[in-house]
């Protein structure tokens, strides 16, 4: 850990211990650890069961993948609505096309090109429109729900299983490893852009403060496209992994990914919006956490007020452990 | 920073009483001695003579069966009527079921499914599907059983020889004959200006086109001997959206007598109250029998009601999933498939009928007994079939239960 995050170095007379920011930094894996522990006791040792850690794994993957890559657009502080909408998108025309041409190297394609593609189409105008930047996603969210229900015309699901050609299913156990092996492939990689090459600075100073990054005379126009299309590559995947896994696309697909990845982002630790506090890890671990906390209060057989009680709860508690370290005089943006 | 730490024990509290609680109130049901249990053991005592190997007092299955339950809308009054009649048979089974929040997509349903694996559950009731074979097939990969859409031919054809999968019942042309049955059921009382609400249809939700086809049939057949009978206005999509309730201002405007609903009658009682209408127009409607209708069937307002009676349509999941946890599968199966026995929805056409039933459910009593349950499961009635289930479900049609 960075000891000038553990080291108050303004106190001029003395060295003295943040513990605020100790616990702030902590708290999402402590949450995460919490979360196992206390579920694991809960549910009778049922959570980490090797069955279960199949079931958690096949269940944390959209939302972690979608997390990791809005962590660059979250962290340029541009508040993405339309994320859930884009994997729905990706999901429904990847399908289409996997039933007309039975090859799911084709969907494969569509379901990444449609959100890289959208992904540009958000970094330009977050670049020269000058719109605030949510609305935008908002209502960009409605369009593509709008023209998923057009495309879809009178068919509200669409099944693989009605692909010209049969597509190969993939068994619960193949699809964990699949699962993993993308996400693991997809983390490194967004773990070294943004640790290991300039683009994680350049994500942080901008949405730390707009203007001194535009001082430091970086390519304001090229960060946000390129943080858009790292992002649009979490939900391309996303999109086919949903597409191979459920075999079932619609109207409905994804519809609570969207939120499901801001919840993600605040409990892994990370403000959404954005600044220098942004990290890869809050993708994962809020991912983790979310994921964690609905199966444990699932298997426990409460009733459905009570888990959304709880959960709500939770929620609360960790923005509150999160918010001890946030200043609450701001300079000027 | 003290008020925060302050805030986040008493969340932490909170948290933890919640649970405690449930988990505790949960024990209590299961060991407490309740009036209810008393009554399971009267019944226990009246069975037909010769027929039970076991008793009815929740004493079988030895280990209690946890089943999972996919449901659409927790708030729904046909998903609230099902838990109660569970609640009902819990009293003399041991089995416990775990309800599914509002499944809202497909990856929603495996989640569900796969969290009943992990909480130890023997099967899953499909009273919604949207994932179609594929939530039988995490089932069958689960080892769990898998128990509905046995009318639709995406899975019952898929895996009517699997022996995760159980079946259910088979409505047959259920939706098409409920959208007819509205229509004729205003026809006969002399509607000649119809208003249809239907619902998902131009969105091509298969069932909502079914009743549609219906609706428009029955209209089209009794034009032959009336040609004043028309449809003046259908009202698309669902209520509560602007367009629906332009359309519903549009159509109160209207001189119409008869209103048949493809969703709910419900959203309509306001409207047609403010403009003056609510006793000139009759109403045909899906939807359950409970306290939303029943002043309005009463009042001669909602004269057809299309019902899927809870503990016929969906009681039957219960001893196929008892029978088959305990061994004894081949006695749910149609000729070694899956079951697909015929049950009608019930057409309330009568207050008469419609507090019958009302009444029935009030007073804690169903069409389909926890004993007729028992005549369904092989450890009761070594001689329960195939034919047994047909003749407990497919022949409780609304006349046989009720009267006309």
């Amino acid at each position: 850990m960075d000891k000038s995050i553990v080291i108050d170095e303004t106190n001029s007379k003395s060295s003295k211990i943040n513990y605020s920011t100790i616990i702030s930094k902590l708290s999402p894996y402590a949450g995460l650890v919490l979360s196992i522990v206390v579920f694991q006791i809960l549910t009778g040792g049922k959570l980490l069961t090797i069955s279960n850690l199949q079931s958690l794994t096949n269940q944390v993957i959209i939302t972690a993948l979608v997390a990791i890559g809005a962590v660059y657009v979250f962290g340029i502080g541009c508040f993405d609505m339309s994320l859930g909408s884009l994997v729905c998108l990706g999901s429904v025309v990847g399908g289409m096309v996997a039933i007309a041409t039975g090859n799911i190297f084709f969907a494969f394609l569509v379901c990444m090109i449609i959100p890289i593609a959208a992904g540009i189409i958000k970094g330009i105008f977050a670049s020269y429109v000058e719109v605030p930047f949510f609305i935008f996603t908002i209502v960009l969210g409605m369009v593509i729900n709008a023209f998923v229900l057009v495309i879809l015309g009178k068919e509200t699901t669409l099944y693989l299983e009605n692909a010209v050609t049969p597509i190969k299913t993939f068994n619960f156990t193949e699809m964990t490893v699949i699962n993993v092996l993308v996400l693991g492939g997809f983390y490194l990689l967004c773990l070294f852009l943004f640790n290991y090459t300039g683009l994680g600075i350049r994500v942080k100073m901008l949405g730390g403060n707009y203007d001194a990054a535009k001082q430091t005379g970086m390519n304001i126009t090229k960060i946000k496209i390129t943080a858009f299309l790292v992002s649009a590559l979490g939900v391309g995947l996303a999109a086919f992994l949903i597409l191979i896994r459920v075999r079932t696309v619609g109207y409905s697909t994804a519809v609570s990914t969207g939120n499901d990845v801001m919840v993600a982002l605040v409990l892994g630790g990370m403000p959404i919006s954005g600044g220098p506090r942004t990290k890869i890890s809050a993708g994962i671990i809020g991912a983790a956490t979310i994921t964690v906390l609905n199966s444990g209060l699932a298997i426990m057989g409460l009733s459905t007020g009570t888990i959304q009680i709880c959960r709500g709860i939770v929620f609360l508690a960790v923005v509150l452990v999160a918010s001890f370290s946030y200043r609450t005089k701001m300079l000027p943006r | 920073m003290k008020k925060k730490l302050l805030a986040l024990v008493l969340s932490a509290v909170m948290v933890f009483s919640m649970t405690a609680c449930s988990s505790k109130s949960a024990e209590e049901s299961t060991t407490t001695a309740t009036p209810t249990e008393v009554a399971a053991e009267d019944a226990a005592a009246t069975q037909a003579p010769g027929t039970s190997v076991v008793t009815l007092d929740k004493s079988w299955p030895t280990e209690k069966v946890l089943i999972g339950f996919e449901c659409f809308d927790t708030t729904d009054d046909q998903f609230l009527a099902i838990q109660k009649y569970y609640e009902y048979l819990e009293q003399y089974f041991n089995f416990d079921v775990m309800y599914s929040e509002s499944i809202a997509s497909a990856e929603d349903e495996l989640k569900f499914i796969e969290n009943c694996a992990s909480a130890g559950a023997k099967a899953v009731i499909g009273y919604y599907n949207v994932s179609g074979a594929e939530a039988v097939q995490l089932c069958a990969d689960k080892g769990m059983y898998y128990w509905g859409g046995a009318d639709k031919a995406i899975i019952y054809d898929k895996f009517a020889d699997n022996e995760y999968y159980l079946g259910g019942y088979d409505g047959g042309n259920a939706d098409y004959d409920s959208g007819y049955a509205m229509a004729k059921a205003l026809i006969d009382q002399g509607c000649e200006k119809l208003v249809y609400t239907s619902g998902g249809r131009d969105f091509g939700i298969d069932f909502f086109i079914d009743r549609s086809e219906g609706f428009y049939a029955a209209v089209e057949e009794a034009k032959a001997s009336n040609p004043n009978i028309e449809v003046i206005y259908d009202v698309s999509g669902w209520p509560g959206t602007d367009a629906f309730t332009a359309d519903q201002t549009k159509v109160c405007d209207m001189e119409f007598d008869g209103l048949a609903c493809s969703t709910t009658a419900a959203v309509w009682f306001q409207p047609l109250s403010t403009v003056g209408k609510i006793n000139t127009v009759k109403m045909a409607t899906m939807g359950s029998v409970g306290d939303l209708y029943k002043d309005f069937v009463e009042g001669g307002i909602v004269t057809a009601l299309v019902y899927e009676n809870e503990e016929v349509q969906f009681g039957g999941a219960i001893p196929a999933i008892l029978n088959a946890v305990a061994g004894n599968g081949d006695a749910n199966r149609n000729g070694g498939k899956a079951a697909n026995y015929k049950v009608d929805r019930w057409i309330v056409t009568s207050a008469d009928q419609y507090n019958a039933i009302y009444d029935k459910h009030s007073a804690g009593e169903y069409f389909v007994t926890a004993e007729e349950v028992a005549k369904c499961i092989v450890n009761f009635n070594p001689e329960a079939s195939y034919a047994t289930f047909e003749e407990v479900y497919s022949a409780k049609t609304l006349a046989a239960a009720v009267g006309q």
